[in-house]
């Protein structure tokens, strides 16, 4: 292989009080060739983005590199005088961020933001900057560049944003792009666009990049190297095909057994035991052993050397394994339950939120947020509500609970019309239904105690008898969901993010719910700490017969924990049925596309990705005819005029297409 | 002797309990104990509360109010501060004098012992009045004087402060000396004592040098009817501290209220508050302060038999003007609420709670309340400096307290007619300068680090 573009060497990168410094980044060496694509892999918190910002030095202030070299060709980044590390910034190295909606100045016009960069990074076209712009979005994939080079950030969609950002990057000619997280924030059809563009720049320019993410999909797509960081330190570095054959260390190996999906289903996913050491300590052993299965006496008296096991895959660990992951001998979580009776059946459910506008706010039509949307869940079992933000699916969850009144449609629980209910008895039956928001640390007062926080639902439906015996069922429900007796007394800021969804989920089961609406409850933790919360809604489902509707936009979460799948697509549901059905058998464009976007990490079952073009449109002017149309791969001439009917393919399998239509014509 | 309760008095021992029970509450709960240990451990923060405390204290002794002769209508009403000051008071001259003078600022026919009449000078009655020859004395006198008033406090300091020191000392088994170098100097633990007992021990020693010099000179002169301006300083310090705080007290409550009402109910609620409070904004302050002010005149002038003495009367023209203060002053923290609170109501712990059947009141008090309470605060301690000073400027177009109360707004005002004198009159202006400018500076540096602390977004109150 030729020179090297980034060596890294020993890189330490700390944090904080200099008595007790945070050791973020604890002595990292990395080899990065030209044309390369290198993953940097990690849960949050293991040091994967300091790295990135003490290359670029961009650390932030308490922040410093305290040992190491950063070697670009053969120039020391950390050597250099600050005016000269500017050119090199956003020069020979490119960044970009992983959201896009802060990254871009929404004061100034796009192509002024990409013309600064041409013109402190790029002589040849300093001086007339504008033609250089226009040809860099159209080389990042925007269309009619020479129009959208005039408007505002606020004006694109995320996907765009993050399109302008990547031409800002390529704008200063770099050899390097270090791309933190770059599709985080954006949704699967976006991703898949944003990864196809990134690789097919990668090929056009010989670029390195440096891909930071937590997300094995992704890298399984793009890396051609990945390296595994644990604790601040690197852990294991191989090619691609090597480490999704079978990764040595055991804590890339605990990564894979921890992701949802179908052939998991019924059982316990395995989870990591413990959490990530906290990085003020001094290391005298491996970082991973308390967590570890395989450790044995050697790990825990000496930090593990590094180990070569050839063809340039490297392992610090003193027992590597290999071969492929299978997913361990884990409990079963017993019998599939049988459909019940109907529990929750939504008819035709509607909302929308007027649009004012004028002098006298006079009402000039509607966001139709929801639509028309039918749903059935059953006792006991879990229904998965499927989509891009923005297509509605978080409003039918608040509508169902009315948090957000409904404008039309039937919520019938248990026979009752939940949508005609008086507000008193509404609030009665609010025992009955509960809900569990995306962000745990959002969800709870910041300024009470956890167990006044879990007991809120016991005194707003009195339930209970006094003080002492509310206190008593605090206490079960935190031992019910795993938590520490003593957990009741601590504040919300004490705990870590599974924690703290494991409060959450104990204030809603201590009214006794029969449904919990689950607005994205796992997409903000990592996948050992998901595992472990999706282990305990199956667990509970199975003790308490609980029926849940878990609103997400991760397949790989939805094979694993549902039922019923239902996809919708700007504020109406476009196919539902079982979810061997909906992902085996997907009926419609939309549902084909989205699951073959979905980054898979078995790369022996590569599927060819649809790539839908353009974003979703705006639900308050949804697109005239079938709502899918403008981005169907597929449209006929007469999906422009008219809505299509649902049509049932088998029993329980629904899907609203033209083509379905057609073909029993 | 009987106690008299102002109005003034009253609230002001509401609001010191408020504080109390605040403190109380306050120490049960570690998110609220969180951002005042950050106060604690900052050394601004615990220079400028000492300073902030001297003035409280002040004003404190200045709000307990007696009639020394037995509630008769014609007896003076005395403060505690009044009497602890004692002569001070009583030590008038005829008209201006300078700060250290001996003699009056004006000439003056002086009878001669022979009989003789000169145009002079004449010696003040109290102002150096103990000095045979003040022109050769007076250096060596005030010289003396500091030395005294600063030795008797340093004695005071080191009575306090050594028994403290060889504490530690013994307990720590260390020196004396590196007890007392850690007692001022270096900073063990969170709390920047150190700060503390600097500033403490830099109070003393003033209040020493110039209890001693305000016993034989008027320190910042007297003023033209030939009251001791110092005096006069001291006493408008209540007047400022009233108007700093009760005007706050008397618009929370609305403000509180109708902020997070309209921000949690939204509609025609909202809109109705909205209306309310643009409304009252758009009337000049000034306009609406002056018109009530002279309402009041009128409605005392009227009533003259139920007002008794000229404390009562100056009292509640002084109650009157923070009400109103108050009243125009609270949209901007009405319209700072409604914002925050309509950010709150989105947050997902108020739609979990309304998913479990929570009531409105029970949100507001429970959920939206406490977490609005850090924007209260903050405002509350930026606004004392602000009203402070307005005090200054409403006196300085008559329409502030009354001119018979000390008020640093009355001394700057009747000061202002003696600028154009020749040689200039300047030391009552300089009274009144320094003393609201230590209030005002030391407040709002306390402020600074207040706002500090309840900030989320620095992320340091929670050490």
């Amino acid at each position: 292989m030729s020179q090297p573009l980034l060596r890294i060497r020993n890189l330490q990168v700390w944090l904080g009080d200099p008595r007790r410094p945070v050791r973020a980044v604890d002595g990292i060496d990395l080899d990065l060739y030209p044309g390369e694509t290198l993953a940097l892999l990690g849960e949050s918190g293991c040091g994967k983005s300091m790295t990135a910002f003490g290359v670029m030095r961009l650390l932030p202030p308490s922040g410093r590199v305290t040992a190491g070299q950063v070697l670009l060709g053969d120039q020391d980044l950390l050597r250099l005088p600050e005016c000269e590390m500017r050119a090199v910034r956003g020069g020979q190295l490119g960044m970009i961020f992983q959201e896009p909606m802060t990254s871009l100045n929404p004061v100034m016009r796009i192509g002024d933001q990409i013309a600064e960069s041409i013109r402190l990074h790029d002589p040849a076209h300093a001086a007339a900057p504008r033609a250089r712009a226009v040809e860099l979005l159209d080389a990042v994939g925007i269309p009619d560049p020479a129009r959208r080079i005039d408007e505002y950030p606020h004006q694109l969609s995320g996907g765009m944003k993050q399109r302008v950002m990547v031409a800002i990057a390529l704008a200063g000619r770099p050899r390097l792009l270090i791309a933190d997280e770059p599709t985080t924030a954006l949704d699967v059809t976006i991703q898949a666009q944003v990864l196809g563009l990134l690789k097919k720049l990668q090929r056009d320019h010989e670029l390195a990049v440096l891909l930071i993410s937590h997300d094995l999909g992704v890298v399984a797509e793009t890396a051609d190297r990945i390296a595994v960081m644990y604790a601040g330190q690197l852990v294991e570095v191989c090619d691609r095909q090597t480490f999704f054959k079978g990764p040595a260390h055991p804590y890339a190996r605990k990564l894979f057994s921890a992701l949802p999906g179908f052939d998991k289903r019924g059982r316990r996913l395995e989870i990591i035991p413990g959490m990530v050491p906290p990085l003020d300590t001094r290391f005298s052993a491996c970082r991973f052993a308390d967590r570890c299965d395989h450790a044995g006496e050697d790990c825990r008296q000496q930090p593990p050397p590094w180990r070569d096991l050839g063809n340039g895959h490297r392992v610090r660990c003193l027992h590597p394994r290999s071969g492929l992951v299978e997913s361990a001998a884990a409990a079963s979580r017993g019998e599939e339950t049988r459909a019940a009776k109907t529990l929750l059946e939504v008819r035709d459910l509607k909302v929308h939120f007027p649009i004012h506008k004028g002098v006298l706010r006079r009402v000039k039509g509607h966001v139709k947020a929801v639509d028309g949307v039918s749903l059935r869940i059953g006792g006991a079992r879990t229904l998965a509500l499927v989509g891009e933000s923005g297509c509605g699916k978080t409003t039918v969850g608040k509508g169902i609970l009315r948090l957000i009144e409904p404008s039309a449609g039937q919520v019938l629980f248990d026979g009752e019309d939940l949508a005609r209910l008086s507000p008193r008895a509404l609030r009665r039956r609010r025992a009955d239904m509960q809900i569990i928001f995306q962000d745990p640390a959002a969800s709870m007062n910041p300024r009470m105690p956890v167990g006044e926080i879990v007991a809120e639902g016991l005194r707003a439906q009195g339930i209970g008898t006094g003080r002492e015996d509310r206190q008593r069922r605090v206490a079960r429900l935190l031992e019910q969901v795993g938590l520490p007796a003593d957990s009741a007394a601590r504040y919300p800021h004490e705990f870590s993010g599974g924690q703290r969804q494991r409060i959450c989920i104990a204030r809603a089961l201590a009214v006794d719910p029969r449904l919990i609406v689950c607005d994205e409850p796992t997409s903000a933790l990592d996948v050992s700490v998901q595992a472990q919360i999706l282990n305990l809604f199956g667990e509970l489902q199975q003790r308490l017969s609980l029926s849940y509707l878990f609103i997400t936009h991760d397949i790989s979460v939805v094979s694993f924990i549902a039922h019923e799948v239902a996809v919708m697509y700007l504020g109406r549901v476009v196919e539902q049925g079982s979810v061997e059905q909906v992902l085996e058998r997907p009926a419609h464009p939309y549902t084909e596309a989205l699951l073959s976007a979905v980054p898979v990490v078995d790369p022996a079952s590569r599927r060819q990705i649809i790539r839908l073009e353009g974003d979703m449109p705006s639900p308050a002017d949804p697109p005239r005819g079938c709502h899918f149309h403008p981005r169907c791969p597929r449209a006929m001439a007469v999906c422009r005029t008219a809505y299509p009917e649902t049509t049932e393919l088998e029993p329980g399998h629904q899907a609203a297409c033209w083509l379905l239509t057609e073909k029993r014509w | 002797m009987t106690p008299v309760l102002l109005w003034t008095d009253l609230l002001l021992f509401v609001l010191l309990g408020g504080i109390a029970l605040f403190v109380w509450h306050a120490r049960r709960h570690d998110h609220l104990r969180r951002p005042w240990r950050y106060v604690a451990g900052s050394r601004v923060g615990m220079a400028t509360a000492v300073i902030l405390s001297a003035y409280v204290v002040i004003g404190v002794l200045d709000s307990l109010h007696f009639q020394p002769h037995g509630g008769k209508a014609s007896d003076d009403v005395l403060s505690l501060f009044d009497w602890l000051v004692g002569d001070l008071r009583e030590h008038q001259e005829k008209t201006y004098s300078a700060p250290f003078s001996a003699w009056l600022y004006a000439k003056e026919s002086i009878e001669q012992p022979d009989g003789t009449i000169v145009r002079a000078y004449p010696r003040l009655r109290w102002g150096g009045a103990a000095l045979r020859d003040p022109r050769r004395e007076r250096g060596a006198d005030i010289a003396r004087r500091v030395g005294l008033g600063a030795g008797a406090a340093l004695l005071l300091l080191a009575a306090l402060y050594l028994p403290l020191a060889w504490r530690i000392a013994r307990r720590d088994g260390v020196s004396l000396g590196a007890a007392l170098h850690g007692l001022f100097i270096r900073r063990r633990g969170r709390v920047a004592w150190p700060a503390f007992h600097l500033t403490m021990a830099v109070l003393v020693v003033s209040a020493g040098v110039l209890i001693a010099l305000a016993a034989g000179y008027h320190v910042f002169g007297t003023d033209k009817v030939g009251e001791d301006v110092f005096y006069q300083a001291l006493k408008s310090i209540r007047t400022g501290l009233l108007i700093g705080t009760l005007t706050t007290l008397v618009m929370l409550p609305a403000a509180l209220l109708l902020g997070i009402l309209a921000g949690y109910y939204r509609g025609w609620i909202d809109d109705l508050i909205q209306y309310l409070y643009t409304t009252l904004s758009s009337i000049p302050g000034v306009l609406l302060i002056a018109a009530a002010i002279l309402m009041l005149q009128v409605y005392m002038a009227e009533h003259a038999a139920e007002f008794d003495s000229l404390a009562r009367r100056a009292d509640l023209r002084l109650l009157f003007l923070c009400v109103i203060l108050g009243i125009t002053s609270w949209t901007t923290l009405c319209r700072l609420l409604r914002g925050e609170t309509l950010k709150l109501r989105e947050l997902e712990y108020v739609q979990a709670a309304r998913a479990f059947g929570v009531r409105g009141p029970a949100i507001l008090s429970r959920h939206i309340l406490p977490n609005v309470m850090h924007i209260v605060l903050i405002s509350i301690v930026l606004d004392f400096s602000g009203l402070v000073l307005a005090e200054a400027v409403l006196a300085y177009v008559n329409i502030g307290v009354d001119p018979t109360m000390n008020s640093w707004g009355n001394m700057i005002n009747s000061a202002r007619l003696e600028l154009a004198r020749e040689p200039i009159v300047w030391w009552s202006l300089a009274a009144a300068f320094v003393f609201m400018f230590v209030l005002v500076l030391a407040a709002n540096l306390f402020a600074d680090v207040v706002r500090d602390a309840f900030d989320p977004r620095l992320g340091r109150g929670r050490g």
